[in-house]
């Protein structure tokens, strides 16, 4: 055979065993031990998953042995889009293992397979709500106890954002209302905190500016998130943002020694990742209204500033997944 | 043979254009499976594979697409 013709085979028969690994499954085990190998089959009469190991034999594990994660998992193997009453009960079954996010998936698939059954598709959502939010603020707490303050307060975000008619939106409210500018100020000052005397009187304007921006989102949390108060308030923080730039920008031209741009440079991060905050929670807002290119206007806004922003990147996935589907409504 | 090198940079270019378009390490991060966290458990996650409703083979943890049930019964 011609050696190029034989590389060129091995090479292409090297790739089909590459997708053939990539291929392979895993269940978990109740304990979380993962088995990988390529299921078969489900006997329903036994409840009996059929499991190809890795090494050639075939196992079968009863959905009693296997972890939450997995018994969902082979249960979303077996329904098809399209049965609303198996996919409610399918989303049941994830909301009851704290899956949230594909229990919305399932309960929109339900909605758009049979929409008359939306009124218990929705009683359904508003007891996932009431156990999301219940999660949120155990995580939040649990972020708390161990002096983790930003995983604490993304939590408290979370909440206060996709559940604001639970109670425990408003004791996250309450918590953020006593953390959230303090925070920020710290930053804020510490950025700060190597300018000169007459580089700190020239930045008044921009910390006025960005106080007011940080109270802004703040007030912006802690009301209803959907309602236009809170939009108002963050676009009204945004622009109290691009005011604090603009003053940065004129001091970087006044200022061309490398020790006071560096301080500024600093100075310039926490307004500029306090901004994208803003619009994130406008995109946030957006995406629960439906309003899904206003959402992706905003996330784009926050890319311009920081086009390798992950929280933005990952932001704008989920909202484009969310017009495609119209399911993650909470 | 050249038939055959076609083909084979038929191959490479389907399996790259299977990739995220976005090649920033940035861009990565951001598209990383993070299912098995309370993060993705709650709001979801934005993988792509994890996006399109289906399970990322590199994770055991995620469950985001169904098991490929060859001999479904």
């Amino acid at each position: 055979m011609n050696p190029l013709l034989r590389s060129t085979l091995s090479f292409a028969a090297l790739l089909v065993l590459a997708a053939a690994a990539s291929a392979a499954d895993y269940v978990k085990l109740k304990g979380g031990k993962p088995v990988k190998g390529e299921a078969i089959s489900f006997d329903e009469p036994t409840q009996t998953l059929n499991f190809k190991m890795e090494d050639g034999t075939t196992h079968g594990f009863k959905l009693d042995e296997l972890d939450k994660r997995s018994v969902y998992l082979v249960n979303q193997s077996k329904v098809p889009k399209d049965d609303a009453t198996k996919q409610i009960r399918l989303a049941n079954l994830a909301r009851d293992a704290e899956l949230f996010a594909h229990a919305l998936r399932h309960y929109g698939y339900a909605e758009q397979a049979d929409p008359s059954r939306k009124p218990e598709i929705e009683r359904e959502r508003g007891t996932l709500r009431k156990l999301a939010a219940a999660y949120g603020m155990k995580k939040a707490q649990e972020a708390t106890s161990k002096g983790d303050k930003a995983e604490a307060e993304k939590w408290l975000i979370k909440v206060v954002e996709k559940v604001p008619d639970e109670p425990q939106a408003k004791e996250a409210a309450a918590i953020l209302e006593q953390t959230y500018a303090s925070t920020r100020a710290e930053k804020e000052a510490k950025a700060q905190s190597k300018a000169g005397e007459q580089l700190k009187k020239d930045l008044q304007p921009g910390k006025k500016n960005y106080d007011d921006m940080v109270k802004k989102t703040q007030d912006g949390l802690t009301q209803k998130t959907t309602g236009s108060r809170s939009t108002s308030l963050w676009d009204s923080a945004v622009s109290d943002g691009q005011k604090a730039l603009a003053l940065l920008d004129k001091l970087v031209k006044k200022y061309p020694d490398p020790q006071t741009q560096e301080t500024l440079g600093g100075y310039r991060v926490i307004v500029v990742n306090q901004v994208i905050e803003v619009h994130l929670h406008l995109a946030s807002a957006y995406t629960t209204r439906s309003s899904y290119n206003d959402a992706l206007a905003q996330v784009n806004k926050a890319l311009a500033l920081d086009p390798k922003n992950e929280r933005a990147l990952a932001t704008r996935a989920r909202v484009e997944q969310a017009a495609a589907e119209r399911g993650w409504i909470w | 043979m050249k038939f055959v090198l076609i083909l084979l940079l038929g191959a490479v270019a389907t399996l790259g254009s299977c990739k995220s378009s976005g090649n920033s390490a940035a861009q990565a991060a951001a598209e990383r499976c993070i299912c098995g966290t309370p993060e993705a458990d709650f709001e979801g996650c934005p993988h792509p594979s994890c996006l399109k409703g289906e399970r990322n083979p590199d994770n055991p943890d995620c469950v985001c697409g169904p098991l490929k049930l060859s001999g479904k019964k």
